[in-house]
């Protein structure tokens, strides 16, 4: 227990982890600050009590049918009468030009959801009429399975889309200053050759590094999950209620039946495990080089290629977003990957060939796990291979 | 004369070991291996690569080169000073004839001249590429002309202007990353200090916010065709863009060369302090 207490003061004391922290953090609040505007902050929370109106109206057969009928193309004052009494009394307390974008929003709310619900069906008919094959049974499962789709107004997708790519890279960032040094460290100050003469050798501070180094990454991704939500909370308000996946821009028709709440609990939880493996894979390097300079370089460009994998082979729905080729596939299971989850879980993703169908975060979990292991098993072999040679 | 070329001799020192250190020939022969696929392989280049300008040489220049670039100086520059600081170099200098003003001069000129001579090599590479692959440079037609930019060149004029834009940030960044080891004997902290400063740099650049800051961005210049364009008051016309971009690059790097060539001042100082003391 001492020593993993000294292995965890080692990491934690050095200075310069936490300035270079605490000025990502600053400047990651200043670049949020500007990412929503008032007015649709203000739009949003003013049509909050008529949430549950705005979607009765859209599963409304005659409202539906009526839109549907139009091709989509109505006006306020076509749909107004058709609308729930609760929605006018809402809207009435406010004059003038705010009066009338009140009710285009609200208008825009109930089509966007009318169009969505539409194209679900559409899919699901298509996917029906299509061949037996395992990916198109993967779908329509998806598809018949999903929860209500509900209208956009909940902030979601503001609170998602902050744990996409900004902040798995500020959390990996701080990892490798903190990791890349730990054992690189020890080799430049003839450390690893002085423990030798010890009566315990290095066995236990072998283990007692591997997991004060797990902590210190787990903090880590806690502290700026923590912090990225109370920014969340102050920029863009917190959600009024959970919400299904496919009622956000997001996950524009994606195949998946999370709900809102559920993938940001995962991203979290994502995040630190993310954070773990990549902070092993640190320790794997940094037990390989003599330099923390080297090791950082490396464990960056290991964590680089997985993000821009992953956000360069990006695409839509139309573009077949969901389905994981081999072109996609080593993005989708990179450590950045697990520790977005936006791409490969929200997403729904899906990795299938002529036999079978999986889902993409089942593999990313997977290869992710054996990279964990690997990792382990280097570190110890090239800490004690040095031990054998020193 | 003899003094002169002493000095020569430093700074032909340290550009060679800097031109043959193996990161810049990895990191070298990667951009040429994706400059190739770029002009030679038509598949990667239609799926892969958005062409800006209609221009495949601005599309490779504009924008895969600085990222190279950026790589290059980040892990070569990095060390500098900040190795020699480690291994005890530093406290050597003084003992030499040269000294250490000289030393640290030579240092930042030899880097000044690594970051010339890779943007110049990454043009070459690209210019030989599109030679070999008989890709059209359109020399003699406007750059951009399609989107009506506000300052009107030829391609042959852009690629000069961009060459010079280039090679402008990658002297301040070479600078900047000169500065951070010049002040410390930790190798991780230039590497990863700078590795910050171009990610914010990225972030700002990327999303367009704070708009004040992504006018004075490096990026700006490192993708030098958004200067051909109107920006914003109080920063526009383009031209004024371009006038404060460069103004405020060119303090910063005088007062960065500045700091780093006086870093060991305080222990000089202390030391002379220690001296006046004995003697007491």
């Amino acid at each position: 227990m001492t020593i993993f207490r000294m292995e965890f003061h080692k990491i934690v004391s050095k200075k310069y982890v936490w300035i270079f922290a605490i000025v990502i953090a600053t400047f990651y609040a200043i670049t949020l600050s500007g990412s929503s505007s008032s007015s649709s902050r203000f739009y949003r929370k003013a049509l909050q009590p008529v949430f549950d109106e705005v979607n009765a109206a859209a599963y409304d057969p005659a409202i539906s049918s009526y839109i549907v009928e139009k091709q989509f193309n109505v006006t306020v004052e076509e749909i107004k009468p058709l609308l729930s009494p609760e929605i006018e009394k809402t809207i009435e307390s406010y004059k003038g030009q705010t009066y009338q974008r009140m009710w285009e929003k609200v208008k825009d709310y109930v089509v966007n959801l009318v169009i969505r619900i539409d194209e679900r069906k559409a899919t699901i008919a298509k996917l029906e009429a299509s061949p037996n094959t395992p990916l198109n049974r993967y779908l329509l499962n998806k598809y018949t399975n999903m929860p209500k789709i509900q209208a956009n107004m909940t902030k979601w997708d503001s609170w998602i889309d902050t744990n996409k790519s900004v902040l798995p890279i500020v959390i990996a960032f701080v990892i490798l200053l903190g990791t890349s040094g730990v054992f690189s460290d020890e080799y430049t100050s003839k450390m690893h050759g002085i423990l030798l003469t010890c009566k315990k050798g290095r066995k236990e501070v072998f283990w007692a590094k591997l997991s004060a180094s797990a902590l210190f990454s787990a903090i880590c991704a806690l502290i700026f999950q923590l912090l990225n939500a109370i920014i969340a909370a102050l920029y863009y308000g917190v959600p009024f209620t959970n919400t299904p996946l496919n009622s956000l821009t997001l996950f524009y028709q994606m195949p998946t039946t999370l709900s809102a709440m559920e993938l940001y609990i995962l991203e979290i939880l994502g995040s630190v495990v993310g954070a773990v493996v990549l902070s092993f894979v640190t320790l794997c390097i940094s037990s390989i080089c003599h330099s923390n300079f080297l090791s950082f370089f490396i464990s960056g460009i290991y964590f680089a290629i997985g993000f821009i994998l992953s956000n360069a082979l990006e695409a839509n729905f139309e573009q077949g977003g969901y389905i994981s080729r081999l072109l996609t596939l080593p993005g989708d299971v990179s450590t950045f990957s697990l520790m977005s989850l936006v791409n490969v879980l929200g997403n729904g993703k899906v990795f299938a060939t002529a036999n079978f169908a999986i889902p993409t975060v089942l593999l990313t979990i997977v290869v992710q796990a054996v990279v964990f292991v690997i990792a382990i098993a280097l570190t110890f072999y090239f800490y004690n291979r040095r031990e054998v040679i020193a | 004369m003899k003094r002169r070329s002493n000095f020569a001799n430093l700074v032909t020192v340290e550009l060679r070991a800097l031109l043959l250190d193996k990161w810049t020939l990895m990191l070298m022969a990667a951009y040429t291996l994706f400059t190739s696929a770029i002009f030679f392989n038509e598949s990667f280049r239609n799926s892969r690569v958005q062409l800006i300008g209609h221009n495949l040489f601005i599309t490779v220049t504009n924008h895969y080169l600085p990222l190279f670039l950026i790589l290059m100086v980040l892990v070569v520059i990095s060390p500098v000073f900040a190795a020699d600081k480690k291994d005890g170099v530093v406290d050597l200098v003084d003992t030499c004839r040269n000294g250490k003003v000289r030393w640290r001069l030579s240092k930042v000129a030899a880097a000044l001249l690594y970051g010339i001579a890779i943007v110049l090599v990454g043009f070459l590479i690209a210019f030989l590429m599109s030679v070999l692959s008989r890709t059209p440079l359109n020399p003699d037609s406007i750059a951009f002309e399609t989107n009506k930019p506000a300052l009107m060149l030829t391609n042959a004029q852009f690629f000069v202007f961009s060459f010079f834009m280039i090679v402008f940030c990658t002297c301040f960044l070479v600078l900047f990353t000169l500065f951070i080891s010049s002040r410390t004997s930790d190798l991780l902290i230039p590497l990863a200090g700078i590795a910050m400063f171009v990610g914010i740099e990225f972030a700002i650049f990327s999303f367009g916010r704070p708009y004040f800051l992504w006018n004075l961005n490096i990026f700006r210049l490192f993708v030098p065709w958004y200067l051909l364009f109107d920006s914003l008051p109080p920063f526009g016309p383009a031209i004024r863009t371009l006038i404060i971009i460069l103004s405020v690059l060119i303090i910063f790097s005088v007062v960065l060369t500045f700091l780093t060539l006086h870093a060991d001042r305080k222990l000089v100082k202390v030391t002379n302090v220690k001296k006046e003391e004995s003697k007491i």
